[in-house]
């Protein structure tokens, strides 16, 4: 058996830490040692994007990437997008602009918008469709989803929300 | 036509889901999510070849693994009578291959663990020895007397299962008779995985005490299964029926309020007799899912169909 | 899913990082941005009893100009590359190259170095390498040495990597005045590997005749492919659309492509030549700049 490994983090602004195995992935460190669940597991081979979480405010594919890897980082997931009981424009765009059926990609959706809008906060949808290449969706067809982004810019830079 | 206000809003106007608010939050409450105290995990060993004889299967290794607590095969479902369970379609099936593995995939044997590591690691050390036969691809091949027979179970050593006719043969082979066209079309429909983006998943939890079993699911058809597993008796319990259950046509299914995605008939598919028996023989609950073993669960297409049509 | 067990190891230093490599052996495999080793391991195709996460090693991710070279370091990821305002004003080749490489995530964690030292010869930057004529510093026990990128690639999955050595950086001569290069890839899907991909660089002289070119192929043999037939016939000669085209066959007759999922080998080639056409023409384009 390996040595396990202390991973401490600080997840969504709160500071956690546990002993693991390694070869732990971040995604079921997130999921099941840290229970943040909205981060999902869609596909063996990295492709789908549905464990796409913030590590040091940049996206990575949270099932691609071994828990001590994340140590001393700060993870930002699904569940730190709502601030004060409020919806984030994002969380809000893509619930008016049905962005999401199923609502299994929409974390990672979340996520990788969420990157996008603070890299670019007036994407085209060029921009939105690039931004968004990592993540895919079975439901949606993705048009709705580019609705959602762009509804949230706009909230955005109306409301001068980050 | 009936509108109301749109203070009042409902009939005439467009609503929004109400399922978003969760899903927007992470908070969608998938079968993977479901965690349940004391629950254990299991991993499928699968056969690489499509037809071959089992000529042994070696569990040892795998069961000394520490946090390993069973690894099933077969041979032990035989001993209670429940290495085969009844079809749909009034036929039987192996539950874990016994004898022989007829597709590729196959189940071979179950293994439970105390966490999903340690039953992978175990999958791997479970010793399979096979015996290639040869395969048989092509249904158009089944009947051909130089093709393999899949099913030595059968007494009727044939590769023609059953039979399914409806309507009245005499009447349609008359309309075709007398039409003045008669066209056929040959189509292929290739193998289709409908692919949705969370795997199918079970988490069984059998309460001794109680008897009741309840199962969380990603199911289309969750009557079903229950009536599956009514007639195989499996476990001679009342099934418990949660009283919020509720069973919708469209696009979401409900079994225990568990968010699932509907996927044109693919989550018909009896994935929830390993978990049920792992419960059952563990006394813990269960859990299983995975995106090979979903690929690989995929039904087989309704390939080669002939069709004659007149005009 | 589950990747098999193994000891976890972070050298602070290259030359803890190179110890390690040499106490472990054929155990041991460096994790750098590990999005193709990690996958590997998940599938149990890769076991390394030791992962040598060199991740925390300060100083080696930088894009800069020194020495009449772009020195790009071991750890500079992909997604630093695509952003480098040095490699979108100087550079577009590379950036071309860097921004068709899987998806932004990915990017986020890939290196370059990593993409040339897996030897995957469905990796986009190799035939780029090869086009800009670039070289591998490799650190080992005895220290760094230079490996030119023709020398690199030996066969599927192998490379000239000793096996106690690490990518530590990535040189490329900064091309002189009317150079130009591009890449151009099809793939099925974005994020895919190549169906087939190309880069070309060339450098002209002031009476427009092509006196450099490189011309690198992706995806269509066991190692990536230099077309030295395409690259040695376009020397010496004005690039107008008849001696490219001629090229573009040339590059073609040199891939060697398997008939796969993503095409018959026949197509592969036929997509060659097609996509050395356009970036030759791109090239030359951006030469005259």
């Amino acid at each position: 058996m390996a040595k396990k490994q202390v991973v401490h983090v600080k997840v969504n602004g709160r500071e956690r830490e546990a002993e693991v195995e390694p070869r732990m992935l971040l995604v079921h460190f997130i999921r099941e040692v840290l229970g943040l669940t909205g981060t999902h597991v869609g596909c063996d081979t990295s492709h789908c994007g549905a464990c796409t979480v913030l590590v040091d405010g940049k996206t990575v594919k949270s099932c691609t990437m071994f828990a001590p890897q994340a140590d001393g980082c700060e993870l930002f997931t699904v569940e730190g997008l709502i601030k004060d009981g409020q919806l984030h424009p994002l969380q809000e765009g893509f619930k008016e602009e049905h962005g999401l059926q199923c609502g299994f990609c929409t974390p990672g959706m979340l996520m990788s918008s969420y990157a996008l809008l603070q890299k670019n906060a007036k994407p085209s949808e060029d921009d939105i469709r690039w931004g968004i290449s990592g993540n895919l969706c079975r439901c949606t067809g993705y048009q709705n989803i580019v609705k959602a982004v762009q509804y949230a810019a706009q909230k955005m830079e109306q409301g001068g929300t980050k | 036509m009936f509108k109301t206000t749109p203070e009042v809003g409902g009939m005439g106007h467009s609503i929004k889901r109400k399922e978003d608010l969760r899903f927007v939050q992470g908070k969608g409450n998938y079968v993977d999510d479901v965690h349940l105290p004391d629950m254990v995990y299991g991993h499928l060993v699968r056969s690489p070849y499509a037809h071959a004889r089992l000529k042994s299967i070696n569990t040892d290794k795998a069961k000394q693994l520490p946090g390993v607590l069973a690894v099933i095969t077969g041979e032990d479902l035989a001993k209670a009578n429940l290495a085969w369970m009844p079809t749909l379609f009034f036929d039987k099936q192996m539950v874990l291959a016994t004898g022989k593995v007829l597709f590729q995939s196959q189940e071979v044997a179950f293994v439970i663990a105390e966490d999903r590591y340690t039953a992978a690691d175990a999958a791997e050390l479970v010793e399979v020895e096979y015996e290639e036969l040869p395969v048989l691809v092509d249904p158009h091949k089944a009947t051909d007397p130089s093709s393999p027979i899949l099913r030595e179970d059968r007494e009727e050593k044939s590769n023609h299962i059953f039979h399914w006719e409806v309507g009245d043969r005499q009447a349609t082979d008359k309309v075709i008779q007398n039409a003045a066209v008669t066209a056929k079309v040959h189509a292929f429909f290739q193998r289709c995985h409908p692919a949705p983006l969370e795997t199918c998943g079970c988490v069984a939890d059998f309460n001794s005490a109680t008897g009741r079993l309840t199962v969380y699911l990603t199911s289309q058809a969750p009557h079903a299964h229950r009536q599956r597993h009514r007639r195989a008796r499996v476990l001679r319990r009342r099934f418990h029926q949660p009283a919020r259950a509720r069973h919708r046509r469209a696009r979401n299914q409900v079994l225990e309020e568990r968010q699932v995605r509907a996927d044109s008939g693919f989550r018909a598919n009896p994935w929830s007799r390993y978990p049920h028996l792992g419960c059952h023989l563990a006394g813990v609950p269960e859990g299983v899912a995975g995106r090979e073993d979903q690929m690989t669960e995929s039904p087989g297409p309704m390939a080669n169909r002939r069709s004659e049509q007149n005009s | 899913m589950i990747p098999p067990t193994f000891d976890y190891l972070q050298p602070k230093t290259i030359p803890e990082a190179i110890a390690l490599l040499q106490q472990y052996g054929d155990d041991a495999k460096i994790l750098s941005g590990g999005q193709s080793l990690i996958p590997m391991m998940k599938l149990r195709i890769a076991r390394p009893a030791y992962l040598i996460d060199i991740n925390r090693i300060a100083g080696m991710s930088y894009v800069k100009e020194e020495d009449g070279h772009l020195k790009i370091g071991g750890l500079t990821r992909e997604a630093e590359l695509e952003s480098s305002p040095l490699v979108r004003s100087k550079y577009p080749i590379i950036l071309d190259t860097t921004r068709v490489i899987a998806d932004p995530q990915v990017r986020n964690l890939a290196t370059l170095a990593g993409n040339l030292a897996h030897g995957d010869p469905a990796n986009d930057h190799p035939a780029t390498m090869l086009a800009l004529g670039a070289k591998v510093i490799a650190t080992g026990p005895a220290g760094a040495r230079v490996i030119p990128i023709e020398d690199f690639f030996l066969s599927l999955f192998t490379t000239a990597l000793a096996p106690n050595e690490i990518v530590t950086e990535i040189q490329i001569p900064v091309p002189p005045a009317l150079s130009g290069g591009a890449y151009f890839k099809l793939e099925r899907k974005v994020g895919d590997f190549a169906t087939a991909a190309v880069a070309a660089q060339l450098t002209l002289d002031s009476s427009g005749t092509c006196q450099q070119v490189g011309v690198g192929l992706t995806n269509v043999g066991p190692t990536p492919v230099k077309a030295r037939k395409a690259e040695s016939f376009l020397r010496g000669k004005k690039p107008d659309e008849g001696n490219i085209r001629q090229a573009a066959q040339l590059a073609s007759d040199e891939a060697r492509p398997s008939s796969d999922l993503r095409g018959p080998a026949e197509y592969k080639k036929g997509l060659v030549k097609e996509l050395a056409f356009r970036a030759l023409s791109r090239a030359v384009e951006r030469a005259g700049r």
